[in-house]
């Protein structure tokens, strides 16, 4: 079987600065994959590379076996992977539900306007906005707007969606009620999801395998548990003890 | 809301449909300067209102309908040159709109700007090199037959936007406008709406240009690629707002009549007063007389 998403030995600089270093990574359709590292491991160009906002130095990005390198985001978008932003951009003069319905009508799902609406009022319930679906998108708290972001990529239709801290920032409250968010589009939509989190908890909770990355370079790849354990992960979370 | 809309749309149609009947030959005049600026106005909406890419270089477009028109008339008809003139916008916007449209904000505007200047002065150099200092036209149609073009210029830009507006293609240029990275991550072609937007703000003005060189009978670049052009259409987009098609129409109006009455009641310091409405416009009706008339309709948090 194929992987849904290959990278392989992804590379990328900014001048003398080494990004990202020979990563490769294999994505199975439904999978949950973790990406963690300290601030500057990585994490965000490694998304930035997979949605097309930057072009790999070196290696190959592959989806269902084609390279996808060098294709514009929005072609990539349409070809089923979509992003959330880091820091939240929404359309913040626009509607909560105009919103969700812009990606619904230009995303791989390109709906006429009514199925649009149809599909933005179900992404949004699903992540608890449907009551503010009239408010301007700028009203909303941060938890809301990382909701939104996450509704509006849902509403592409696409089959991967790349979550970057969709979690930060929020209160322990609030990151429970994400997981259970995440958790449940996953099963209706059968999604693919590569997640970026610091909240450490949260994300060996909901991947079922985590990269490690640090300085550029991938160290670790595994099963949570089996990740926290490895040698090389705590020397660089905790400095080496030896 | 169809009916709301419609009805006032169809009185001014008609209104100005009848004009030329029963107006005076100033009348008529004015009602000429006024459709000249709604056809602008509401071109230079489908790029600058929609995407908020502004542009302070729309002269460039009215100066080489206007040089396009003149140059021909006489060997092609008009029926056909102005179309033509059109076109030639068309093409010209698409092919500078990749360098152009790769920047934003104040540089767009300074670039759009300074697209506008660079074409005059080489149309400039062109007629110099030539010997010619001016081009004057002759057996041109009259004022009437003109108006009627002028009227439906307007018409077709109204409609233009109001169809722009409706469609996919104009959400999402307003998903541009409100956050372009995020509108290319969520499958909109950027580049290629944007571009298609300079395009289409570019033809009418290009015809426009083409007739008011016929009214004018003259063709100078200083005068053809003036940047004032520029400029009063921006500040009547300002004025009237451009979130919707009735706001070219009322910043039009309402900048027209104002000037017409100042002018010629109060010549010396007219500019000075339209200088200070539009500083109070922009700083007390942000959203122009449009938006401050028929606030959105959108339910409060």
């Amino acid at each position: 079987m194929t992987a849904l998403l290959s990278l392989h030995r992804v590379g990328r600089s900014f001048g003398g600065l080494r990004a990202l270093n020979e990563v490769s990574l294999e994505v199975s359709e439904g999978e949950v994959v973790g990406i963690m590292g300290a601030n500057g491991a990585g994490k965000t160009t490694l998304f930035s590379l997979i949605a097309g906002n930057l072009r790999p130095n070196s290696g190959d990005i592959l989806l269902r076996g084609q390279s996808i390198v060098g294709l514009s985001p929005d072609r990539i978008c349409r070809r089923g992977i979509a992003r959330t932003f880091q820091i939240v951009r929404p359309f913040g003069g626009l509607t909560v539900l105009e919103n969700v319905t812009i990606p619904a009508r230009f995303g791989s799902a390109r709906s006429d306007a009514k199925a649009a609406r149809a599909i933005a009022e179900e992404a949004l319930r699903m992540v608890g906005l449907l009551a503010r679906r009239d408010e301007i998108a700028s009203s909303l708290t941060l938890s809301g707007q990382k909701r939104l972001e996450l509704a509006r990529a849902v509403a592409t239709g696409a089959h991967i969606v790349l979550l970057d801290e969709v979690m930060a920032g929020l209160t322990a409250t609030e990151v429970a009620e994400m997981l259970a968010i995440i958790r449940g589009l996953r099963e209706r939509h059968g999604l693919t999801v590569l997640i970026i989190e610091h909240v450490m908890r949260a994300l060996m909770e909901i991947s079922e395998r985590v990269l490690v990355l640090h300085h550029g370079e991938a160290i670790a790849i595994g099963a949570p548990a089996a990740v926290a354990a490895d040698p090389a992960v705590l020397a660089c979370y905790f400095g080496d003890r030896a | 809301m169809n009916v709301a809309r419609a009805a006032p749309s169809a009185a001014l149609v008609a209104a100005m449909l009848a004009l030329p009947f029963v107006g005076s030959e100033y009348a008529v005049a004015i009602g000429f300067e006024l459709l000249m600026w709604i056809a602008l106005t509401q071109s230079w909406t489908v790029l600058s209102g929609m995407t908020g890419y502004i542009s302070l270089g729309h002269a460039v477009f009215y100066g080489l309908g206007a040089y396009f028109v003149v140059l021909t008339y006489g060997t092609v008809p008009l029926w056909l040159s102005l179309p033509l003139a059109g076109l030639l916008n068309l093409l010209f916007a698409t092919a500078v709109s990749l360098p152009v449209l790769r920047v934003r904000g104040p540089y767009f505007v300074i670039l759009t700007f300074g697209l506008s200047e660079l074409v005059k002065y080489v149309v400039l150099a062109v007629e110099a090199a030539l010997g010619e200092f001016g081009r004057m036209v002759f057996g041109v149609p009259g004022v009437i037959a003109l108006y009627w073009i002028m009227l439906a210029l307007a018409v077709a830009a109204t409609v233009l936007v109001e169809l722009v507006r409706r469609t996919r293609f104009g959400q999402g240029l307003l998903a541009i406008r409100e956050e372009e990275t995020a509108a290319e991550a969520m499958g909109i072609p950027v580049v290629r709406y944007k571009m298609l937007a300079y395009g289409l703000s570019a033809i009418i003005p290009g015809m426009v240009g083409g007739v008011m060189a016929l009214r004018t009978t003259y063709f100078e670049p200083q005068a053809a690629f003036d940047p004032i052009v520029s400029f009063t259409i921006l500040t009547m987009a300002i004025i009237g707002g451009s979130d919707d098609a009735r706001g070219p129409v009322l910043g039009t109006a309402f900048l027209t009549l104002l000037s017409e009455l100042l002018w010629a009641r109060a010549p010396e310091i007219y500019l000075i007063i339209l200088g200070v409405a539009l500083i109070a416009f922009v700083l007390l009706l942000p959203q122009g007389i449009c938006g401050w008339l028929f606030p959105p309709r959108r339910p409060a948090t």
